[in-house]
């Protein structure tokens, strides 16, 4: 069984109230990031202004071996944005609640679904990989889930990012959700599980299991909320349980885990 | 045990306090009694104690259930003077002459403690039928389950629970960050018992959270299980106090209908993951 990791710390880091990290620590942490092994490196948000764009940009030119990829908004302004910052994927997350649907978009799921389709294109045609993450997917309604992952697929996108926003899933769920998934979709999956319940690792490993290619992980767990998947768990339980990960150098992860944390507390 | 706790199908101990007693830190009377109002009140049922902290309590105070350690006949024998009917035991006391004799003259409920890592070890306690003293235990405990990844063990469990006629305590162990998934799947299957400690803390190793499992818990059976989240900064300070461990903080994202103002996040691999929030 194989998996990558998709390294999601610096955006999520971005979300924490009252931390910022500045560009040049950024840039370091991207590469200690690289240099233990992640396949993908998601940089940021361009959204957030002109400090996270230069220094998503920064990053960008660091000459990493990872992919670097943007986090946005279904909205056609962020995104052309983060066009401009030098990125290999644009990752669009698109609410698929109706909680998430009332609460930030205030339209219909006709509306969401055409919108989508533009956002696709215009990235497809400017030439960037894109993905798609299903925002609060574990709160959705399964039709419309469906709809937007055959809309994505229609429009050229190759994985699509299944996101359990309020850390709700148990693992039994977890895998019947993403197996049901993989077995209607020939599209790849990456499970991005919040830890809310404690159980984000247990989650990601189910996922996995069930046909998850890639899976979102932050160093320390970090994140709004009570955090995301663990890095370092992550990869300790997959080469427990998955036979994965065995490339990884526990012992580098935590220290780059820590180095961060204590860039972040100074 | 509180009426409350029996009728609901699983019961949750909490073993928070042995597990600080083994450091070896000093709590006074108080402190610990507090520590046990606060389990209490945020939503476990029974209070995992030993013979030392019970002696330092004093006279149990009523509201609280207890199960006791005993690793000995004396530390046995010490369920009646604390008026204790649920005691956790060792094979190898089990074992010993004289304790199905004064498990029955005390009216003891023995919990056998069991390790089991891995399905294909779950499989094997079925040759415990042949213990010695074995029909003197009550209930099963079984901890570990460390290597145990998908709720597929539950299939192997209800096989032992059936062979061995007992009832059955689950008390994972977080080693893989799969304690918490375990304990729930243990409980939403039908086990009488689950048992976690505090931000699932142990002495050198990890067990599944209580202040994780139970809001799953509830939001997995709603009705069934009342849980208290009012009740966790205190519990948290009260935790900090005795352990000298400090938990940090964090803001859940979870339903309101659950821990809407805190959930506790406990570090991994050392690093309180959360202090960024609240450093």
């Amino acid at each position: 069984m194989d998996v990558r990791i998709v390294d999601i710390t610096l955006r999520a880091a971005e979300q924490l109230a009252g931390k910022a990290i500045k560009v040049n620590q950024k840039i370091h942490l991207a590469r200690l990031l690289d240099s233990i092994g992640i396949y993908q490196l998601e940089a940021g948000i361009p959204a957030l202004g002109p400090d996270a764009r230069k220094s998503m940009l920064k990053v960008a030119e660091a000459g990493l071996k990872c992919k670097v990829s943007s986090w946005n908004r279904l909205d056609l302004n962020d995104i052309r944005t983060s066009m401009g910052c030098g990125m290999n994927i644009i990752h669009i997350s698109v609410p698929s609640s109706d909680m998430q649907i009332s609460s930030k978009l205030n339209k219909t799921k006709g509306w969401i679904l055409e919108y989508l389709k533009k956002c696709i294109y215009e990235c497809k045609v400017e030439g960037f990989d894109v993905t798609v993450g299903l925002e609060d997917a574990s709160r959705a309604e399964r039709d419309f889930l469906y709809a937007l992952i055959d809309c994505a697929i229609a429009e050229g996108v190759g994985r699509i990012r299944y996101t359990d926003t309020a850390g709700l899933l148990f693992r039994t769920q977890t895998y019947e959700e993403l197996h049901a998934i993989r077995e209607k979709f020939d599209v790849q999956l990456e499970i991005s599980a919040h830890n809310e319940l404690g159980m984000a690792v247990a989650n990601s490993v189910a996922a996995v299991k069930a046909g998850a290619a890639y899976a979102s992980c932050t160093a320390g767990g970090i994140g709004p909320g009570a955090g995301y998947c663990s890095l370092s768990e992550f990869i300790r339980a997959a080469v427990v349980f998955l036979g994965a990960c065995s490339e990884f150098d526990l012992e580098q992860v935590k220290e780059v885990q820590k180095e961060f944390i204590s860039l972040i507390k100074h | 045990m509180p009426v409350d706790a029996v009728k609901r199908k699983t019961v949750m101990i909490d073993r928070t306090l042995p597990e600080i007693r083994n450091t070896l830190l000093k709590m006074s009377r108080l402190d610990i009694l507090d520590l046990c109002w606060m389990l209490i009140n945020v939503g476990a049922d029974m209070i995992e104690a030993d013979v030392e902290l019970l002696e330092k309590m004093g006279r149990l105070p009523e509201g609280l259930a207890f199960i006791l350690r005993a690793d000995s006949i004396p530390e046995l024998e010490a369920c009646g003077r604390f008026r204790i009917n649920r005691c956790i035991i060792q094979r190898s006391l089990l074992e010993q002459p004289g304790v199905p004799e004064l498990i029955k003259k005390e009216g003891l409920c023995a919990v056998l403690e069991v390790r089991a890592n891995s399905i294909g070890s779950i499989r094997h306690l079925e040759g415990m039928k042949a213990l010695k003293n074995f029909e003197a235990v009550s209930c099963i405990r079984v901890i570990g389950l460390g290597r145990v990844d998908t709720s597929e063990w539950l299939e192997t469990m209800d096989y032992i629970k059936g062979v061995l006629e007992k009832e059955i305590d689950i008390c994972p162990d977080n080693r893989f960050s799969m304690g918490n998934a375990i304990a729930l799947e243990a409980a939403a299957n039908g086990m009488e018992f689950v048992t976690t400690s505090f931000s699932g803390f142990g002495y050198g190793r990890s067990f599944a959270s209580l202040e994780l499992v139970l809001p799953a818990m509830k939001l997995q059976r709603p009705g069934v299980r009342k849980v208290n989240p009012d009740v966790l900064p205190l519990l948290y300070e009260q935790f900090t106090k005795c352990s000298h461990i400090k938990i940090v903080r964090n803001t859940p994202v979870i339903s309101s209908d659950s821990y809407s103002e805190r959930v506790i996040q406990y570090p991994g691999d050392g690093i309180a993951a959360s202090e960024l929030v609240d450093a």
